[in-house]
């Protein structure tokens, strides 16, 4: 069963390797794939706009693609872990609506691309901070406390970017944020995503290796503390890890839903429930299906289509098969 | 002397009602030691006091001559191991993986269950005759087979006392004598054990020790016999209650009179 279950992460692992240097040569200029190779093992490198194209605008892409696809994907795993419930996404303590409010205000004072993204990476922790900070207020350390506080802080955010929003020129700032919000990676460079890289790299490596006392914080607060978990150490740290991936992940790319809360459903119906091969397939799902629907993205119709339409579109009747599959399990 | 509990207090923050005021006792290595009590009158809140989940008001507990409060969840874990109500998860955990957890306590922050941990689930899952589930999803087995799940996982935490919050609720009438006799086998091996139960007839078959909770938070406790008591018992329940020896069977049973 064990072997299994690393054959499943390693087919995993190639299917992504294979699909990267798929998505590197498609496109509206399409790159033949020993071109593609030649390119990126720094040899021979063809002609100009082949490798142009190649290493300037796709593989910043796919590599933002890849980052965002897995850091939405584990952080939805996790969240589901520690609050013990599947319906939960990344953006339920708020990350994401405080996140729009910093990109929002960028946007408003025309502060530029990486101010911007440091801007909505600021909000998305505030607003978190702010959801942990309520609980600790009314003195009530509970999970459900928590996510009733997530409710709160997500409502009072969204009410701000509607103020945003309606004080924004229509033209030119309101579309900006509408876009920011549909998320996309057109504008992803390497700049922005090396720049959030190292933060995500090191939640991501904690959470993994979190990932047998994230099974035991799944069997709920008292009974994890029964078995030797210090609750509230190991759920803060998984909610700090975890909020820094779904804010890395939407700075680059804006919101993106649906990753987070589905493909570790389809991640538990491959490998099982148990985290400790949940999450680093979840990882690996997460990058496939975001560099898939983005590849979609690009290459059809005369104009991009923001992200989230797509993942919308797959995502909501996926999500119904999924549970339709699993519905003996679900209470 | 495995629990040392004196002039325990503890009402719930934010509450008016005292759940437990005063609550004395102490419990030997290898005894077993029933609470009874009715409902509401807080069975499961001293369980959740002696396994380190509730902080008391005032009053001490001292685990295995070591004061509660001063200890880590981890070391407390390593020594009582808790086995809450039966209950449903909401991921399908494998039943290996499930009772594996109870390597919990001796791993670090980003520790794993070794292969020793592996090979030892597996024989306490053989020992309780249940190695045939350690494959199966923990949602798709049985309610009995849940509980006995979660006894292996207990008996992985490798501790000295065992608390059982109400094994025997949810669980049918032949499950509930599997039950007993399970709690009594850990006894006999050596676990001290703690349990709450509504029934006064499982606190006759267990024997050693009992205490009884009353509504207002008072515990009575000593030898099982000199315990459950006609009096005590409808005293606490509020109703005629009859202990009747039984010849054939040779124990007596608590029996209500006819309606």
């Amino acid at each position: 069963m064990k072997k299994k279950s690393i054959a499943i992460n390693i087919t995993l692992l190639i299917v992504l390797a294979l699909l990267i240097i798929a998505c590197l040569c498609v496109g509206k200029y399409s790159v033949s794939v020993t071109d593609c190779f030649r390119i990126l093992t720094g040899g021979d490198t063809g002609t100009a706009m082949d490798s142009k194209v190649v290493l300037g605008v796709r593989l910043p892409r796919v590599l933002a693609t890849i980052v965002v696809g897995a850091a939405l994907a584990l952080s939805g795993a996790v969240y589901q872990g520690i609050f013990k419930n599947p319906l939960v996404s990344p953006e339920f303590l708020g990350v994401s609506s405080g996140a729009c409010i910093g990109a929002a205000v960028g946007i408003l004072l025309s502060l530029g691309g990486a101010l911007e993204q440091v801007l909505a990476f600021a909000g998305g922790i505030a607003a978190v901070t702010l959801t942990l900070l309520i609980p600790k207020a009314v003195k009530s350390n509970s999970n459900i406390m928590l996510v009733l506080s997530g409710i709160i802080v997500s409502g009072a955010m969204s009410s701000i970017l509607g103020f945003i929003k309606y004080i924004a020129d229509p033209e030119t700032e309101l579309a900006a944020i509408t876009y920011w919000q549909l998320g996309s990676f057109a504008d992803a460079d390497m700049p922005s995503v090396l720049g959030v890289l190292p933060l995500t790299i090191i939640a991501a490596v904690i959470l993994l290796g979190m990932s047998f006392w994230i099974n035991i914080m799944s069997m709920g607060e008292q009974e994890a503390a029964s078995l030797g978990a210090n609750v509230p150490i190991l759920r803060g740290v998984c909610i700090v890890c975890a909020t820094i991936l779904t804010a890395g992940a939407v700075c680059i790319s804006g919101t993106i839903g649906w990753v987070g809360l589905v493909i570790p459903h389809f991640g538990r119906m491959l490998i099982g429930s148990d985290n400790r091969k949940l999450l680093p397939a979840a990882c690996t799902l997460g990058a496939i299906f975001m560099l898939l629907v983005d590849t979609v993205t690009r290459i059809i119709g005369p104009a991009e289509m923001p992200v989230s339409i797509l993942t919308g579109i797959i995502g909501a009747p996926f999500y119904a098969w999924l549970l339709y599959r699993q519905r003996m399990n679900l209470r | 002397m495995i629990y040392e509990v004196k002039d325990l207090d503890f009402t719930y923050p934010g509450t008016s009602r005292q759940i437990l005021k005063k609550v004395s006792f102490s419990l030997a290595e290898g005894q077993i030691m029933e609470i009874l009590g009715p409902n509401g009158a807080g069975k499961s809140t001293l369980l959740n006091c002696m396994a380190g989940l509730l902080k008391p008001d005032s009053g001490t507990i001292l685990l295995d001559g070591r004061d509660i409060t001063a200890m880590s969840p981890k070391e407390i874990a390593s020594v009582a191991a808790y086995v809450p109500q039966n209950h449903t998860p909401s991921f399908g955990y494998r039943v290996k993986d499930f009772v594996v957890m109870g390597a919990a306590p001796k791993l670090g922050v980003f520790g794993r269950p070794s292969e020793e941990d592996e090979l030892r689930c597996m024989e306490v899952l053989e020992e309780l005759g249940i190695d045939h589930l350690a494959e199966r999803s923990y949602l798709e087995i049985s309610g009995g087979e849940r509980q006995q799940a979660m006894i292996a996982r207990a008996l992985i935490q490798d501790p000295k006392v065992i608390l059982f919050d109400e094994p025997t609720a949810h669980l049918d009438y032949g499950n509930q004598h599997r039950m007993l006799k399970i709690v009594r086998n850990m006894s006999r091996k050596g676990y001290a054990v703690v349990i709450t139960t509504h029934n006064p007839d499982h606190a006759l078959l267990l024997k050693d020790n009992a205490g009884i909770l009353d509504k207002d938070g008072h515990m009575i406790s000593g030898p099982s016999e000199e315990i459950i008591t006609e009096k005590n018992l409808s005293d606490i329940y509020n109703y005629e209650l009859k202990l009747v020896y039984i010849e054939g069977l040779d124990r007596y049973a608590c029996i209500a009179p006819k309606l």
